[in-house]
């Protein structure tokens, strides 16, 4: 792979080709940069194949199936709530259709959120979500609208909220610090939705330290959440438009 | 719990009924989630994806052993992520998303170990595959060399090459995926070309 006295090739076009920029008539009359353009191609083609003749673990999708068991087998406590979001969003739901009178109340006097919609969460957790200026909205939520969280946190000895934008940006996080609140047992917290996405809440419990967050994203905070032992109580998915 | 084979046989029934490759794992896959079938979708990926995103992490991380651990890790966090799969990208760029994190935090992580043991505060990356002068014209193969040229490149650099060129994706996913812009991605892709082409001459492998 011989390097040609003209670097224009290198220098210029191939950022060009990258762009998918025309080239000027310098790089069809010039010998170097016509030797050098063969050369790349050459080089850019080979590329689509490098690293074939690797083959991965023979058992490797056995070896998935049986860490998915694992990990499976090790949350027993996500079990059976893991059923009470979508039974709960279903009951949100009907009392939306049957009994609009009720979304005015709440199952918890203290809690009470007028013109917000409040879906109900797995046990510990519970959401609602306050449109702004009180404009009614069945499903979903938008820009400037509030997201109150409200923990029951038992006898954790510690507990934190988090909301995950996108699986990928931490929005929230907090124990006892602002922007959370702990009173009479209950952990609480409330942003305004910032920008539009799938914010994930979550709410963590354990009896020693939480792990940081890694600033990687929520999955491969999952990672170091699960290797702690912590548990680990998600909240909906909310869309915001 | 055990492997879905139904979603295999569906390929197989589909490129017999044809007499060539007319599978679509996207689209099966997306219709297994549809249908609350998140095993039968992981095990159309891993039929259909696997084997190209262990060669991308193994060329990250340049470690057999390892890619096959964070391969592994892809495909689990695969299955575990499903209800947060938006679909604004294909599941396939969602995986090697997945898996380009995985490498990037492992290399940190590697990184970090070493520097825990050694006093040098600028620290290079282990070194990709050490290749003796006597060695460049006999036991390397231009293959071989590319490869190990790629694995020389900075951490950045290697996984833009891969995904541009080994992945064939267009840099509107690869920015998407990489959370930068798509032309500082085409001037590093084009700036890493040279580096790679000098790396090979250096190891004697000329065309």
């Amino acid at each position: 792979m011989s390097r040609s006295n003209c670097e224009r090739f290198e220098q210029e076009a191939l950022v060009l080709l990258e762009e998918s920029q025309s080239l000027d008539s310098h790089f069809e009359e010039c010998t170097d940069c016509q030797e050098a353009m063969a050369m790349y191609r050459e080089l850019t083609n080979a590329l689509v194949d490098v690293g074939s003749s690797h083959e991965p673990h023979p058992q490797w999708q056995a070896r998935v199936w049986a860490e998915i068991a694992r990990r499976h087998e090790s949350q027993p406590r996500l079990g059976w709530r893991v059923w009470l979001v979508p039974l709960g969003v279903a009951a949100a739901l009907l009392m939306v259709l049957v009994l609009p009178g009720l979304l005015q109340q709440s199952t918890d006097p203290g809690t009470q959120i007028a013109g917000g919609v409040e879906t109900a969460q797995a046990p510990g957790l519970r959401v609602a979500i306050e449109p702004v200026g009180s404009v009614y909205r069945s499903v979903g939520a938008a820009i400037g609208d509030r997201l109150r969280l409200e923990a029951t946190t038992g006898d954790a000895r510690h507990a934190e909220l988090r909301v995950y934008r996108d699986a990928d940006e931490l929005v929230l996080r907090c124990s006892t610090e602002a922007p959370c609140q702990q009173a009479d047992g209950k952990l609480t917290a409330e942003i305004d939705f910032p920008e539009p996405g799938t914010y994930q809440t979550v709410l963590l419990l354990a009896s020693s330290p939480l792990p940081a967050p890694s600033g990687a994203g929520f999955e491969v905070d999952l990672d170091r959440l699960y290797e702690g032992e912590v548990e680990v109580l998600p909240g909906d998915q909310i869309r915001v438009e | 719990m055990v492997p879905n084979s139904d979603a295999v046989s569906a390929k197989e029934d589909a490129d017999s009924a044809t007499g060539q490759a007319t599978w679509d794992p996207e689209q099966e896959a997306l219709e297994a989630l549809d249908r609350n079938d998140p095993k039968a979708a992981l095990s159309i990926l891993m039929e259909a994806y696997g084997q190209g995103v262990y060669r991308f992490i193994r060329q990250i991380v340049r470690d057999e052993s390892m890619a096959e651990d964070l391969q592994q890790l892809t495909f689990v966090q695969a299955f575990e992520g499903f209800t947060r799969f938006n679909r604004r990208s294909s599941l396939r760029t969602w995986l090697l998303s997945i898996a380009r994190h995985r490498s990037l935090d492992s290399l940190k992580s590697a990184r970090r170990r070493r520097k825990r043991f050694l006093e040098s505060e600028e620290l290079p990356e282990a070194p990709a595959q050490e290749v003796r002068a006597d060695d460049r014209l006999e036991e390397q193969s231009w293959a071989q060399a590319l490869e190990s040229c790629v694995q020389r490149l900075a951490p950045e650099a290697r996984t833009a090459v891969l995904l541009r060129f080994q992945q064939s994706l267009p840099y509107s996913q690869i920015a998407r995926m990489c959370g930068e812009e798509a032309g500082t991605l085409r001037v590093r892709v084009s700036r890493a070309l040279p580096k790679l082409r000098q790396c090979l001459e250096g190891l004697g492998m000329t065309r």
